[in-house]
């Protein structure tokens, strides 16, 4: 049976599987269920907001006409200013989520299966132009026990490049599957041992809380009013605790500026948004010219079930090994294991890059 | 179904037209209890979550900034309170029985079973996907309205999970 049939037949079991008679929505019954939303769509959005002021104006009047209020209405004052000052896990407005909770939510919702899968897209920019040269999709897998995978998609889901670190073996997989090509090493013992320690917490500790970072203005995200968290030295901090030659970070992968955001729900402490832009400046795997990489990871699920053979692909038969001078090999292999989800990026806008400038030439 | 028009019902249910916000509610409402569903694989609980979430934005609607995009909007808060849903279900430790008593009642069970099986190893991006086009035959059109990619983005997407699922299938020694 051939490859089109086989997809004909599985359209047709989904379907069997999945269809259902679409649900009518009835608004009534909605509206009875919720009839506090109901009642503000009745009233009107805007009318909502100035009773809110009115009702405030009121109780302003009543605190200032009465000693007692007075000083309680003071005391309240002051209370709330303390819970933004120093905000604890129990505050009442979203800015009470401090780090520490992020960190400590995190750690929880990975409990169970030790895993979280991350979705999102990567867009690079060799212009000054606001549409990106290219647009990727991009999806990430950590898991305690296998690992880390990073895996870059063209717009309509062509794998380009995988980056996969055993955490079993100390392997690391970089696979291109556009060139049937693939890098594999093993990763210094030393390394190795230490990132067998990381957890969760520690790892985000480390991401945000290693440096400077500050709380920025709350901000609606995905229909939450999302808390955020700001780093403007994520890649120094990549380079500057790894012990790498500067020269050599430089060659493969020159960072400029950057600046990264955490949205975290204040409800369940957890991130839902992190957002990532930062210029490269001309370096190896840019093909030498100046970048701009905006990434935005918003998927993000927990304690998920993960497939350990992902950590250590299986290399296709019709795949060449890539090779890299006996030197670099180590250095690179421990570089891009540090760098994490930004390498393997770059290696795939290398490569495409690479690939566009040598277009021209062989048609001439 | 145009954004356009999304955008003019929002205008309106901001202006005290209830029944322009259930205009939304009852365009949408079929692709979140799909959304929901891809998350929970419970078919009540995703009603509830879609119900839920049309709440939410309800609440949430003046701060709206693209009422074109109503759509996507809509479905990333089902998404979030789907996946919220399926935290406190594991909290409390539900086994999820209503798909267990749906599989049950098919004859061709254990195919049934290995694809129920395949499609909750995809990753929720996919699955949503494949949810989507099949719970209602979604076109690709109806599908980027929702979630707020582009058709041949939605087509990688879907010709991926697809290729998951075969790949699963034909491990597991049954041949889709």
């Amino acid at each position: 049976m051939n490859r089109k049939d086989d997809i004909d037949r599985l359209d047709e079991m989904l379907a069997k599987h999945l269809r259902r008679e679409p649900t009518p929505f009835d608004f009534e019954q909605w509206a009875h269920r919720f009839p506090e939303d109901a009642k503000l769509l009745r009233s009107g959005f805007p009318r909502a907001a100035v009773n809110r002021r009115t009702q405030l104006v009121q109780i302003g009047r009543c605190i200032m006409t009465s000693r007692y209020t007075r000083l309680v209405g003071v005391a309240a004052v002051v209370l709330v200013a303390i819970s933004f000052l120093f905000p604890g896990r129990n505050g009442i407005v979203p800015e009470s989520v401090a780090w520490a909770d992020v960190q400590n939510a995190v750690e929880k919702a990975m409990e169970q299966t030790h895993n979280a899968r991350v979705t999102g897209t990567r867009n690079c920019f060799f212009s000054k132009d606001e549409t990106p040269t290219y647009k990727l999709g991009l999806e990430k897998l950590f898991s305690l026990s296998y690992g880390y995978v990073d895996r870059t998609f063209t717009e309509d889901g062509r794998l380009i490049i995988e980056f996969a670190y055993d955490l079993r073996t100390g392997t690391v997989t970089i696979l291109f599957p556009t060139y049937k090509r693939y890098y594999r090493t093993q990763m210094p013992q030393e390394f190795h041992e230490k990132a067998r320690q990381v957890t969760p917490e520690k790892f985000f500790e480390w991401l945000f809380a290693s440096g400077d970072f500050r709380k920025i203005e709350p901000r609606e995200i995905q229909g939450v009013q999302a808390v955020g968290f700001e780093v403007s030295d994520l890649p120094e901090r990549f380079t500057g605790s790894g012990g790498f030659s500067r020269k050599l970070v430089d060659f493969f992968l020159s960072f400029g500026e950057s600046n990264t955001r955490m949205w975290v729900n204040p409800k369940t402490r957890l991130p839902i948004q992190v957002e990532a832009e930062g210029e490269i400046k001309p370096c190896l795997l840019t093909s030498y010219q100046e970048m701009r990489l905006r990434e935005i990871d918003d998927r993000w699920e927990f304690d998920v079930e993960l497939d350990g053979a992902q950590f250590l692909p299986a290399i296709p038969v019709d795949y060449q090994e890539l090779t890299l001078p006996i030197a670099l090999k180590a250095q690179t292999a421990l570089y891009a294991a540090r760098m994490g989800s930004i390498a393997p990026v770059l290696l795939a806008v290398g490569c495409l890059q690479r690939r566009r400038n040598r277009t021209p030439a062989a048609a001439s | 179904m145009t954004n356009a028009e999304d955008h003019i019902l929002v205008r309106r249910a901001l202006q005290a037209d209830p029944e322009s916000f259930g205009q939304l509610c009852r365009r949408y409402y079929p692709s979140l209890v799909a959304v929901a569903d891809s998350v929970l694989l419970d078919h009540h609980l995703a009603e509830d979550a879609a119900q839920e979430a049309l709440a939410h934005a309800c609440r949430q609607l003046p701060r709206l900034r693209k009422p074109e995009r109503f759509g996507p909007w809509v479905a990333a808060i089902c998404r979030n309170v789907a996946k919220d849903m399926l935290r406190d279900r594991h909290r409390q430790r539900v086994p999820p029985e209503d798909c267990e008593a749906q599989e049950r009642d098919r004859p061709d069970s254990g195919q049934t079973e290995m694809l129920a099986e395949a499609l909750h190893r995809l990753p929720q991006h996919l699955r949503e996907v494949v949810y989507l086009r099949f719970y209602n035959e979604m076109s690709y059109q109806q599908m980027a309205g929702v979630i707020g990619a582009s058709q041949e983005s939605i087509d990688g997407r879907l010709r991926r999970a697809k290729k998951i699922i075969a790949a699963f299938m034909r491990a597991k020694g049954f041949e889709p």
